[in-house]
């Protein structure tokens, strides 16, 4: 859940938004573990946040910062690697 | 959005610290709000709307903690296991201490024995709460400190010993036997052995005479409760719960009526006491506070090394 918020995030999107897309792309996610993380993820500087007064409601926009970016790639790079192994391991090692 | 949106985004705010709340109440309206719109563009009616996103949204606690970063309980993995082990080698150790001293001043203070029991079980019992609370409490913070505290690195030099731990040794149990036996012997002998010799030409028993008629054979009994002990410990071959507090309990039904004895002057022969040089007489004293202290490093020895052989 992780990676799909850095990824997604790397073009701007707030809290239900968020959610929507996520169900749309098959991510499965509960509001109440979204919001808090999204908030973390900001704590620890993975994304940025602005709010947006424009428009019939404010709205807290959360994008994917460039440290964030770039753990996304690791985990992105590992993520593959091991689905790679798994491969593998069930053909049965040859 | 109505009055129950309102209490909930309410108790949700109530645990969040001061200066994040604004914010993260703005952003949880603004989401909460949306959720309901959504719904209600796919045809719920508003009220129904409302109560699903906030049943989603679920208890405003835990989703306080979650937006908090608190852990949702009190002493996590990391820490659990040196938790328990200072808290049952504290308690193994200072309550049966703890008991002892307090039963002795209160013998000397000069007790009935209910009076005395109570107040040894009831001081236990207050260092044993007092040790299990500020240990948790100390754990529970430590968990919750950002700085981390280096949690001890086990290595295989903890390993408890297998051999010297909760094994009980023939060496020890015969050592045992014959101390057990000597003693025994010993109050036997003591009437018609003695120092002293008074002006008739009969000897002078040590112990007043008075005791025979219960408590000296209580306590041979004891300490013939006491072999049959040895023997029992040495077929089980470790050490065991079950064995420590049957090892409490032998030690206390000798330690405490020879202790009351001792306090109360009926140990001694009053002749016997005459013939002995005055500053020897703090004698009461000073064997109360050995047998005490004998009395205690026996039993949390027992404990020590039914806790090394589980």
């Amino acid at each position: 859940m992780l990676l799909a918020c850095l990824l997604i995030l790397q073009s701007p999107g707030y809290g239900y938004g968020l959610l929507e897309k996520l169900e749309e792309a098959g991510v499965e996610v509960d509001a109440n573990t979204l919001y808090p993380m999204l908030r973390r993820l900001e704590k620890q500087g993975l994304l940025t946040s602005e709010w947006d007064t424009e428009g019939s409601r404010p709205r807290k926009y959360y994008a994917t910062s460039d440290r964030g970016a770039e753990l996304a790639r690791e985990l992105m790079r590992s993520w593959l690697d091991m689905t790679g192994t798994l491969e593998e391991l069930s053909r049965g090692d040859s | 959005m109505t009055e129950l949106t309102d209490r909930y985004v309410g108790a949700t705010l109530r645990s969040i610290p001061e200066k994040q709340r604004a914010d993260i109440e703005a952003e949880l309206r603004a989401s909460i709000d949306d959720a309901i719109e959504a719904r209600i563009a796919e045809g719920e009616d508003a009220t129904t709307a409302e109560l699903e996103v906030l049943t989603g949204l679920g208890d405003p606690d835990r989703l306080a903690a979650d937006y908090a970063g608190r852990p949702a309980y009190l002493i996590g993995p990391e820490h659990f296991f040196d938790y328990k082990r200072l808290v049952t080698v504290l308690l193994v150790t200072v309550v049966p201490i703890v008991m002892a001293v307090v039963a002795v001043i209160h013998m000397i203070g000069g007790g009935d024995v209910g009076d005395v029991f109570g107040e040894m079980m009831g001081a236990g019992l207050g260092v044993a709460v007092h040790i299990v609370f500020w240990t948790t409490l100390v754990f529970a913070l430590m968990e919750r400190s950002d700085a981390s505290v280096p949690t001890s690195e086990w290595t295989p030099d903890k390993l408890p010993a297998r051999h010297g731990g909760g094994e009980v040794k023939l060496s020890e149990t015969i050592a045992a036997l014959v101390f057990l036996v000597l003693a025994i012997n010993v109050f036997i002998l003591s009437r018609t052995v003695s120092p002293f010799t008074a002006e008739d030409g009969s000897l002078i028993p040590i112990f007043d005479p008075t005791v025979w008629d219960f408590w000296f054979p209580f306590l041979i009994g004891v300490l013939a409760l006491e072999i049959g002990f040895e023997v029992v410990k040495y077929r089980v071959g470790r050490w065991t719960w079950s064995l420590a507090s049957f090892n409490l309990a032998l030690n206390a039904l000798f330690a405490i009526p020879a202790i009351y004895l001792l306090a109360t002057d009926r140990l001694f022969n009053p002749e016997f006491l005459a013939e002995i040089p005055r500053q020897v007489l703090e004698l009461d004293l000073i064997i109360i506070v050995l047998v005490v202290l004998a009395v205690t490093w026996d039993v949390v020895d027992g404990f020590r090394k039914a806790l090394k052989a589980r």
